[in-house]
């Protein structure tokens, strides 16, 4: 492992202009009947201004659950958040999201204003009973000082923007009165009303026909270039995130176990997760071979296992190195950091030259 | 008519001509019927033996409402549709209920959803031999060892043969549902869906065993799914439905690089292909799709249609055979088939296309 390597002493002054939100070591445990379930389980990660930041894993990896501890609308109890989430905001201001109580005005500030999120499920983010306008308005109401009228022209105004015809009349209608589609753009529209620094997207196409979630794919990414948005994508599809991200984060049981520029996730992936993950998914430039499926099970969240997660489904670990303790993160590459024993001596070869 | 198709089609295990499925919608008081969605418009298609079709297209285009049809989940509105066994031919279109539950030994049925489509109060041996009592296997030793040969096909360990399913991952429900539909070693699997609960590694083990059991047991498959790398992955041949029609079929590998109809070159577009390298330019669709209650006249198509023509908003085009393009014959609904030239999956778009 190389000095480099330890993502909490990066130079601070060196890259803190250009970063937007630190997360260090961040934890969300539940406390279940159960037993405990470490959703997001020690999690280091940096996102930059006006990139966009791709989250990837399977179900139960505790992608989602990160998300929206960052937001801080995970329900506390039953869970717990320890860690830090640093969100720096315009004036430069530095705050740790993960240390206010749930109501605390600094929150809600920040929450919706400066960093918003849009939902898998576009129909229950909306209320049934009120028309999709005024619930857009109300974001600009509650966070900004602005008439109704001054509200109700700049959400016919973000309503055109994200590609809805006839804003003006749209304004007025029920959620039940739009398409997937359309009520996929209008949870956008009120994302991103009050022009947050942050959108956080959580599979926002998962539940969209192919068609529909090229054309939502393309008006984030429009977005983000015209309102210099940064982005942050969870999604379980490789493809969304060969398509979105700037930068990788696959997550496997709570932890990130591999992160990086995308081509070098998708390149030269390191990590035997990545690698499976990569070679499991069917793909139409290689349709002729037979999938190389993860054998077994993701392990139920109650079990802690010894050592790293994945030894039990991975092809090339050795039981001794793995199952002695949780692999630190080390660098391989610009950027690119791997959880494995299995690269500690990958690491050293590319960090010398 | 149905006896003379029979024997000059052999190697058919499904053969669908001209089916239809009309929902009546009613409304008042009195429930008269106000209209109807047309939700499966006059389809046909055949599977031949051991081969998969896949049944591709967009929520709402019919291809889930056309398998439970083809399995008489739900009874047609018009059509006929023949499953072959060896040397028997059913008419599923027409069976009464007594016949069908001896039908349904030739044909069978995987579900989407491995968490609803299992009883949570039967155990596994209950589930798997469900079929095998309804079909007349009395001697329950006979049926246990029946369900552990079946588990032992499927990849499931035996010492599970008296747990529920809540005891079981999404993956090896599924499992427990294709071992289902194998009880009574059909020919014809429709499979609605199959992998698109899971998550990926999940998957590719599923789809694996799908392919092993369909080469040891000489199954075909009508898969239906909206996944079309999914699709490319599995499928012989593929049928592409839009708003109760079938616009396109073709061999999967003729049809991914060279579609014929507008809509498929546009869903191909729009296929997120995990390669950050691949940077193709998506087609967006205008408009909404169709609705089938009030299809609009002409192609069903052309309000979305960015090659839409007169003749287009006119007359309906019929599925015609198109030559010379690929090894296989291709069929498509289409008037513009001759004149276009589309842009296949994932591959730069044609130097001619300026002329669409």
């Amino acid at each position: 492992m190389t000095e480099k390597s330890a993502p909490t002493a990066l130079s601070r002054a060196e890259i803190s202009a250009d970063v937007l939100l630190e997360l260090k070591d961040l934890h969300t445990h539940f406390h279940t009947d159960d037993g405990l379930v470490r959703a997001v389980n020690g999690v280091d990660l940096t996102l930059r201004r006006g990139r966009t930041l791709g989250v990837v894993g399977e179900s139960g990896c505790g992608k989602t659950i990160l998300s929206r501890t960052v937001m801080r609308i995970v329900p506390e109890p039953p869970a717990s958040i320890s860690g830090h989430i640093f969100w720096h905001r315009q004036n430069g201001e530095i705050v740790d999201l993960a240390t206010y109580p749930v109501k605390a005005r600094q929150l809600r500030e920040v929450r919706g204003k400066e960093i918003s999120m849009i939902f898998q499920e576009p129909m229950s983010s909306f209320s049934p009973i009120h028309t999709i306008g005024n619930q857009i308005a109300e974001a600009l109401l509650v966070h900004e000082r602005v008439s109704k009228k001054e509200a109700q022209e700049r959400t016919i105004e973000m309503i055109g923007m994200v590609g809805i015809s006839q804003p003006d009349k749209r304004f007025h209608a029920y959620p039940f009165e739009l398409s997937g589609g359309m009520r996929q753009r209008a949870m956008i529209a009120m994302a991103l009303v009050c022009r947050p620094t942050l959108l956080i997207a959580d599979e926002p196409t998962t539940a969209l026909d192919v068609t529909v979630e090229a054309a939502i794919l393309k008006l984030i990414k429009s977005l983000q270039a015209q309102l210099g948005m940064t982005v942050m994508i969870i999604t379980h599809d490789l493809g969304v995130i060969a398509k979105m991200a700037d930068d990788v984060a696959v997550m496997y049981l709570g932890k990130v176990v591999e992160q990086g520029p995308v081509e070098a996730i998708f390149d030269a992936p390191q990590h035997p997760y990545t690698r499976a993950l990569l070679k499991s998914m069917p793909r139409l430039s290689n349709t002729g071979s037979r999938l190389e499926a993860i054998r077994g099970n993701v392990a139920d969240p109650y079990t802690v296992l010894p050592g790293c997660a994945f030894f039990p489904r991975c092809g090339e670990g050795e039981q001794d190195r793995c199952t002695a303790a949780m692999p630190p993160l080390v660098e391989v590459g610009d950027d690119h950091l791997v959880r494995c024993v299995m690269r500690e001596g990958v690491a050293h070869g590319r960090g010398s030259g | 008519m149905a006896e003379a198709v029979v024997d000059r089609e052999p190697t058919k295990v499904l053969e669908v001509e001209n089916l239809k499925k009309h929902f009546p919608i009613k409304a008042g008081l009195l429930r008269r019927q106000v209209g109807q969605v047309r939700a499966v418009d006059g389809v046909s298609f055949h599977v031949e033996a051991g081969e998969t079709l896949a049944l591709v297209g967009e929520s709402g285009c019919g291809k889930t409402t056309t398998g439970r049809l083809i399995l008489r989940a739900l009874s047609p509105t018009e059509g006929t549709i023949l499953i072959r066994d060896g040397e028997r031919v059913w008419p599923m279109h027409r069976l009464t209920a007594q016949e069908l539950r001896s039908a349904r030994r030739s044909a069978q049925m995987i579900f989407q959803d491995p968490f609803h489509s299992l009883s949570p109060r039967m155990t596994v041996i209950d589930i798997i031999s469900e079929p095998l009592i309804l079909n007349g296997v009395r001697s329950g030793s006979t049926r246990e060892r029946r369900v552990r040969e079946l588990m032992d096909v499927v990849g499931l360990p035996q010492q599970y043969l008296n747990r529920y399913p809540h005891a079981f991952s999404g993956g090896q429900r599924q499992r427990i549902g294709i071992a289902r539909a194998l009880a009574l070693n059909p020919k014809l699997i429709v499979a609605d869906e199959p992998v698109s609960a899971l998550d990926v590694s999940i998957q590719a083990q599923i789809l694996n065993l799908l392919q092993d059991l369909q080469s040891e047991f000489g199954l075909s498959y009508l898969f239906i799914s909206h996944d079309l790398r999914v699709v490319a992955h599995i499928s012989t041949r593929v049928a592409v439905m839009y708003v109760g029609h079938i616009v396109e079929t073709g061999v999967t590998e003729d049809l991914f690089t060279r579609p014929l109809h507008p809509y498929t070159e546009a869903l191909l577009s729009a296929i997120p292909e995990p390669d950050p390298h691949v940077d193709s330019e998506e087609i967006v669709l205008a408009g909404e799709v169709a609705d089938p209650s009030h299809p609009p006249a002409g192609c069903i198509f052309h309000p979305r249609c960015a090659y839409a023509k007169k003749v287009c908003r006119e007359e309906v085009p019929s599925l015609r055979r198109i030559e010379g393009r690929g090894e296989s014959s291709r069929w498509v609904a289409c008037h513009l088939a001759d004149e276009l030239t589309l842009r296949g999956a994932g591959l730069p778009a044609p130097q001619e296309s300026e002329g669409g």
